[in-house]
């Protein structure tokens, strides 16, 4: 049996052909594989090799072999990912492949001023909401709902698969609570290529990525800039990754779940749920209000009038029925 | 925190190649995918830790990441080729006695001649005798491995070694 299991490991994952395949496509200046040898053997075997390199190297080198796996950060972590917040302070998280933050960027002065130290260690959906909750206590963003504000979350994946980071990164925005009615937030994936230029250019991914889609002659926009234009804005929503219904429901079912548990009637938001044609994210938008009983925008009403004497969502038997018509009112 | 910039790279690969090869080799339908993947992994490893001089905590888990970010890679460009058997060969007969005298036959061929014949064999079967030998898994655990029955395995393996046996006295002969 000796020679058949001598033959198998030449036929199978021949680790010695490997290792000289690898030797020969790697780099060649050399860890110690050669450290053994004599210098003149070293010189003259690495002149060798870099000559055939130079020469073969479009013929025998798989194209793969030129794909870097990862991304060294400036704080020499490897990570898989990145994702850039624009808010108007511009951050990067980098994040590992269980997407977990591994290092921060802070890129304009604005952005020094948070505590960006402090999203390391969480993952990334947590990180980002984290961050948004930051600059809303910073004043970055307004939270007295005077003004629209706009955030661009923008990602690329070093090598991997960036489809279930941006799936998370949706949720986490739907889901998160500092992202109310007065905040519009845009995921938008970019690739190693687009990160790259954004790095040459000193700009932000995200708005690297969004000055791409207009002609803007040279001028780089702000993200309130760019959204002032409702053209632009019309790019963007169709350029921006959008959530699908199972995962709005999903984040939906959560969030009554956790009204559920704070002794929230949540009946109400269960039969919008249930109804035909309900729009899942002003529902979204009403289970967030819901959260805040001081907030007096909180709509969990049902428009149809056979479900008006349902119960409605509420935190005290007291004041829902008071509640409610300030509601119909504002509405 | 270790820093393998120093170390020799041909050490870090034979102390790892085998759990990392065991592991790429039954995620993908072909051997020759499997040895792509394992080299590409090695050699980014390589660039990064030579080129980059970075410490890695674990260089095993390390590479097993890296491996499973190329196989997403490999699953996006590839249709995932499920392990697919040509007949049913649930029926173990008489087949292990016979396989005995199969064995003795095999090894009175030269190594690199029997090797050529194992080249020839089914893929299913190329990778049963891999699981078996190369990776030194029972029956039970390449049944797990391929998802197919335990019976199956065994009775693939000894009729490989059959048809080994008849490559290796037919190609003598003529």
């Amino acid at each position: 049996m000796e020679k058949l299991k001598r033959a198998v490991e030449l036929t199978v994952m021949n680790e010695d052909a490997m290792l000289e395949k690898i030797m020969q496509s790697a780099p060649k200046t050399q860890l110690g594989h050669l450290s053994s040898k004599p210098v003149w053997l070293k010189v003259g075997l690495a002149f060798s090799l870099v000559l055939f390199l130079v020469l073969a190297r479009d013929i025998f080198l798989p194209k793969e072999n030129s794909v870097t796996i990862g991304h060294v950060t400036a704080n020499d972590k490897l990570a898989y990912a990145m994702v850039g917040i624009d808010i108007n302070p511009s951050f990067e998280l980098y994040i590992d492949m269980e997407d977990i933050v591994i290092d921060v960027r802070a890129l304009n002065t604005d952005a020094e001023t948070l505590n960006l130290n402090a999203l390391i260690g969480l993952p990334v959906n947590q990180a980002v909401g984290n961050v948004i909750e930051m600059a809303k206590s910073a004043g970055f963003l307004d939270v007295t709902g005077a003004k629209l504000d706009t955030i661009i979350i923008s990602t690329v994946s070093f090598g991997a698969d960036g489809s279930r980071l941006i799936s998370e990164l949706k949720l986490a925005l739907l889901s998160s609570r500092a992202i109310d009615r007065t905040v519009r937030t845009y995921v938008i994936e970019g690739d190693e290529d687009d990160f790259e230029a954004s790095e040459e250019k000193n700009l932000p991914l995200g708005l690297y990525l969004i000055n791409g889609m207009i002609r803007n002659d040279g001028v780089t926009m702000s993200v309130a800039e760019f959204v002032s234009d409702t053209g632009n804005l019309e790019i963007l929503e169709e350029m921006a990754e959008h959530a699908t219904d199972s995962e709005m429901i999903s984040v939906i079912r959560a969030l009554i779940d956790e009204l559920k548990k704070s002794g929230f009637d949540v009946s109400g938001f269960e039969t919008r749920l249930n109804r035909q044609g309900e729009d899942l994210e002003e529902l979204i938008e009403d289970l967030k209000d819901a959260f805040d009983p001081e907030d007096d925008e909180v709509d969990n009403s049902i428009d149809d009038d056979s479900d008006s004497g349902s119960t409605e969502g509420s935190w005290s038997e007291s004041d829902e029925t008071e509640d409610h018509e300030d509601e119909e009112e504002d509405d | 925190m270790n820093r393998y910039k120093e170390q020799d790279f041909e050490t870090i690969y034979h102390a790892t190649f085998k759990a990392l090869s065991k592991h790429v080799y039954f995620k993908v339908a072909q051997t020759s995918d499997a040895e792509d993947i394992v080299q590409n992994v090695y050699t980014n490893f390589y660039h990064y830790v030579h080129k980059k001089g970075k410490p890695i905590d674990n260089v095993q888990a390390y590479l097993i990441q890296m491996a499973n970010n190329e196989l997403k890679t490999y699953y996006q460009n590839k249709t995932n080729e499920p392990i697919t058997l040509d007949d049913d060969l649930d029926i173990l007969e008489n087949i292990p006695d016979e396989s005995d005298l199969a064995m003795d036959i095999i090894e009175k061929f030269e190594i690199e001649a029997i090797a050529e014949a194992i080249k020839k064999l089914p893929l299913i079967d190329q990778k049963i005798m891999g699981a078996r030998f190369r990776f030194e898994l029972t029956f039970r655990e390449i049944s797990v491995q391929l998802d197919i029955p335990e019976n199956t395995v065994k009775t693939r393996y000894y009729r490989a070694l059959g048809q080994l046996k008849s490559v290796l006295v037919g190609t003598s002969e003529t």
